[in-house]
């Protein structure tokens, strides 16, 4: 076994990346939409949202969704944008 | 999910809110779709936790980290769950962690907190071995100038 083994590295990382307050999946599931409405509006992240972020750069489960979610919010944009046009 | 619908905050627009929940289930769907087929047992190998092994005392940098990879490996034999063990293994061979909830007969949340109390166990074992957290993350990048 070698003293680099990616895998432990990897295990170490997530070790130590641990903060005494995490955000869980569905806490930050409750938030993602704020969280989205500002990114898109590009207003500032107010604090309370900040664990979002912090969240979705840890947990591979959710960290696809802000982008999904931003390509529906897009298509849906334009889909109203064509109906009213 | 049916829980979700009735917990609208408030605090964003609705049509985003409403996005959002369409977007968890079509990707828990997609993801589930391209698990379904694959069992436990096969989707810990590419992951796989190695086992616990000794090494030296370490007398240098790379003893050192021979020695902090062995802490972390007894740890992983001896401080985790069976539960917590097969979380980790199964997110290291990138498992979804949706895919490893189901087979885990537990959801999404309680497995992010599964694993959230893996890490504390582990990190514990790491500081109680005697090394700040600082000196560990220096030893795998292999950058010691700031010490
Ligand atoms: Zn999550």
């Amino acid at each position: 076994m070698s003293e680099r083994d990616p895998k432990l590295q990897t295990v170490i990382d997530m070790a130590l990346s641990l903060l005494p307050h995490e955000m869980g999946c569905d806490n930050c599931f409750d938030y993602l939409a704020a969280y989205a409405d500002h990114m898109t509006n590009g207003t500032t992240i107010p604090e309370h949202l900040r664990m979002v972020r912090e969240h979705l750069a840890r947990c591979v489960s959710c960290e696809e969704e802000p982008t999904f979610l931003l390509e529906a919010m897009k298509a849906q944009g334009e889909e109203h944008n064509n109906a009213e046009g | 999910m049916q829980n979700r619908l009735q917990k609208y905050r408030g605090d964003g627009r609705f049509v985003t809110w409403a996005l959002s929940i369409a977007t968890r289930v079509a990707l828990s769907e997609m993801r589930r779709a391209q698990w379904k087929d694959v069992s436990l047992d096969a989707m810990s190998p590419a992951g796989h936790l190695p086992a616990p092994a000794s090494q030296d005392s370490p007398v240098n940098i790379v003893y050192e980290r021979m020695r902090l990879m062995d802490v972390v490996r007894t740890a992983i034999g001896e401080k985790l769950t069976a539960k917590q063990r097969d979380a980790i293994q199964a997110e290291l061979a990138g498992v979804p962690p949706e895919e490893i909830a189901n087979r885990l007969g537990t959801n999404r949340n309680a497995l992010y907190k599964l694993v959230y109390d893996g890490r504390a166990r582990l990190k514990e074992a790491i500081l109680a071995a005697g090394w700040s957290e600082e000196h560990v993350r220096s030893m795998l990048s292999g950058d010691y100038s700031h010490e």
